[in-house]
C-alpha cells in the first residue's frame, strides 16, 4: 500500500500514476453533489457557480452541517455510495473535467472509460469516516441551492487539510479494486453453493412457464 | 398489577433520548466484536478499515459526534406492559416521535434524510407520512416499557434489502440459493457497509416476511441465537461461512466480513415460501430507553423484541 499525500488541483500526470489500492491523503477545495446534482447538471443543465479547473476533485457527499454565528461546520461527513450515479457519471466526468471522485464503493464500466479518457480516478472510503474527515475540513468556504436542494443534496465547498484516508478504487487505467477483491469472493462462493447442493443451472419455479 | 403511568414529557425524553443516543454511542456488542476483529484481522486493509471505524467512534462517543453522518431512516419499536397507561393514550407515542426526531434533526443529531419519494423535496426534519416508523408491541409479560430507537443506515437499507416468493419444491436450496445470491450481491464494493448484521425472515406473508428479517437485523444482538436448534446452527454455520468468504470491511478483502447472522421464521401458506433479507451495518445502531415501576429511566442495547 503507497501511501500519497496529493494537493488539489490534481495534475493530470500524478493522477496517471496511481493505481488501484494506492493510499491517498488529499489537500485542498473540494466541492460536494449527490443524485441531485448530477440529474440537474447533465438533465438541465443546471450547475454552481464553482471553478471546476480549480476544483477538479467531486466528493460524492450529504455532509451534516450545522452553522454558529453564521458560520457553516461539518458535524460529521462521510462521503455516499458512487454507483448509485452511474446512469450520470460518465457524462459529468467529462463536462467537469474532473480529475478526482471521493465516494464510497466504486463506479460502473462506462465512468471507468470515461476516467481512462480524461484523467480521472475513483477515491473509495476507508471505514465509516465521518468524525475524523468532519474534522479535516479546515473551512467551508460556500454553498450553493441550500434552499432549493437542502442540506444533504446542496452543493458545498470546503477547503481539505490531509484529509484521508482513501484508496483508489478505478485508475486510469481502467483497472477496479474491487473486480480484483470480488474474483476470489467468486472463487468462495462456489464452494458455499456447491455445499448446499445448489448447481449453476438451479432455477426457481417457473409459474410463468 | 401495579400501574405504570408515563407522562407526554416522559415519552418524548424516551424518543429523543434513544434516537440520539443510538446516532451517537455505538452499542456495546457491536464494539467488542468490531475490537476483536481488530485483534485477529491480517489483511492490512481491513485492519485500516476497523481502526478508522474504532476512531470514528470514539470521536462520536467524546465529542458527541455521529457515529455516522447517515443517521438514517427514524425507526422505533415500543414494547408495552399491560399494565403501562400513557398520558392522553397510547397515541401520544406517535405525536411524540415525530416531536422528538424533528429536535434532534433540528439539533444535528439526524441528518434531514427524509424526501417525497417522486418530487425529491426534502422534508427538512425526517418527519412525514409514515415515518418516523413507530411499531407497538404489547407484552403480558412485561410490566415497563421499553423504547428502541434505530437510525437505519441508507447503504444497507437500500442495497440490503430483497424479497422472493419461491414454492414448497423450491424448498431449503431455494432459501440458500437466495440467501448467498443476497450476501454476494448486497456486500460488493462495500454497499451495505461490511461487516454487516445479516437478517434473514423465511415464510409468513410478505409483509411478515420482510418485518422479521429486519427485526432480526436490527433489533437482534450479537451472538443473540434463535431458541431452535436447528435454526440456530444454521446461523452458526452462516457466519462461518461468510466470514471465510474474503469479502471483508467494506467489501475490500480480508477476514471480517460479517458481525452476526439472525434467522426468523413465521408459519407460512401452505402453498408458498416468501423469504426475506436486511442487512445491517457494521455500526448497527440502536438503543433501548426503558421506563420501570420506580419511575427509573435506564438505557442498555439489548431490545429483546422477538415474540415467536
Amino acid at each position: 500500500m503507497a501511501e500519497i499525500r496529493l494537493s488539489i488541483p490534481l495534475k493530470e500526470k500524478e493522477v496517471r500514476d496511481l493505481e488501484i489500492g494506492d493510499v491517498i491523503y488529499l489537500d485542498g477545495p473540494i466541492f460536494t453533489g449527490r443524485s441531485l446534482f448530477h440529474i440537474r447538471a447533465i438533465d438541465e443543465n443546471i450547475l454552481p457557480p464553482v471553478d471546476f479547473k480549480k476544483m477538479n476533485i467531486f466528493m460524492h457527499i450529504g455532509p451534516v452541517m450545522v452553522q454558529v454565528n453564521n458560520e457553516w461546520r461539518p458535524v460529521s461527513m462521510a462521503p455516499t455510495s458512487s454507483i448509485r450515479f452511474e446512469k450520470y457519471g460518465a457524462a459529468v466526468i467529462r463536462k467537469l473535467g474532473l480529475k478526482g471522485i471521493i465516494g464510497k464503493t466504486t463506479m460502473g464500466a462506462e465512468s471507468t472509460v470515461a476516467m481512462k479518457e480524461v484523467g480521472c480516478v475513483h477515491l473509495t472510503v476507508v471505514g465509516v469516516m465521518g468524525n475524523t474527515l468532519a474534522s479535516q475540513v479546515t473551512r467551508v468556504l460556500n454553498v450553493h441551492f441550500l434552499d432549493k436542494l437542502g442540506k444533504t443534496e446542496a452543493t458545498w465547498v470546503m477547503e481539505l487539510e490531509n484529509a484521508g484516508p482513501f484508496i483508489v478504487s478505478i485508475d486510469t487505467h481502467g483497472k477496479n479494486l474491487f473486480h480484483r477483491v470480488n474474483r476470489e469472493v467468486e472463487k468462495r462462493f462456489e464452494d458455499f453453493y456447491a455445499k448446499y447442493g445448489i448447481s449453476k443451472d438451479f432455477t426457481y419455479t417457473d409459474v410463468n412457464p | 398489577m401495579r400501574e405504570l403511568f408515563v407522562t407526554r414529557d416522559t415519552v418524548y425524553d424516551m424518543m429523543y433520548n434513544s434516537i440520539t443516543m443510538a446516532a451517537t454511542i455505538m452499542p456495546s456488542d457491536v464494539k467488542s466484536t468490531i475490537l476483536e476483529y481488530l485483534n485477529r484481522e491480517n489483511n492490512e486493509t481491513a485492519r485500516l478499515h476497523l481502526e478508522v471505524i474504532m476512531r470514528n467512534c470514539e470521536m462520536a462517543e467524546k465529542e458527541g459526534r455521529l457515529l455516522c453522518p447517515d443517521t438514517g431512516s427514524p425507526l422505533y419499536y415500543v414494547r408495552i406492559g399491560d399494565n403501562v397507561r400513557v398520558e392522553g393514550g397510547f397515541s401520544t407515542l406517535y405525536g411524540e416521535a415525530k416531536k422528538a426526531v424533528a429536535k434532534a434533526t433540528a439539533n444535528g443529531k439526524l441528518r434531514p434524510n427524509m424526501v417525497h419519494p417522486i418530487t425529491r423535496e426534502n422534508t427538512g426534519t425526517n418527519v412525514g407520512y409514515y415515518l418516523p416508523k413507530v411499531e407497538v408491541r404489547f407484552d403480558p409479560h412485561i410490566d415497563y416499557m421499553d423504547v428502541i430507537a434505530v437510525p437505519k443506515g441508507g447503504g444497507s437499507e437500500i442495497f440490503g434489502t430483497f424479497y422472493r416468493v419461491m414454492y414448497p419444491a423450491d424448498g431449503k436450496r431455494g432459501i440458500m440459493k437466495f440467501v448467498l445470491d443476497c450476501i454476494k450481491e448486497s456486500t460488493y464494493a462495500g454497499k451495505t457497509c461490511p461487516p454487516n448484521i445479516l437478517g434473514i425472515g423465511i415464510g409468513g406473508t410478505a409483509d411478515i416476511c420482510m418485518k422479521i428479517a429486519k427485526e432480526a437485523a436490527v433489533l437482534r444482538p450479537i451472538g443473540s441465537r434463535h431458541p431452535e436448534k436447528e435454526i440456530a446452527d444454521l446461523e452458526m454455520e452462516l457466519v462461518e461461512m461468510v466470514q471465510s468468504s474474503g469479502i471483508g470491511p467494506m467489501g475490500m478483502g480480508g477476514m471480517s466480513s460479517v458481525l452476526d447472522v439472525h434467522i426468523e421464521y413465521a408459519v407460512t401458506h401452505t402453498a408458498g415460501l416468501p423469504v426475506g433479507f436486511n442487512a445491517q451495518c457494521s455500526l448497527s445502531r440502536r438503543k433501548v430507553a426503558r421506563i420501570t415501576l420506580d419511575g427509573n429511566m435506564t438505557y442498555s442495547d439489548s431490545p429483546e423484541w422477538e415474540y415467536r
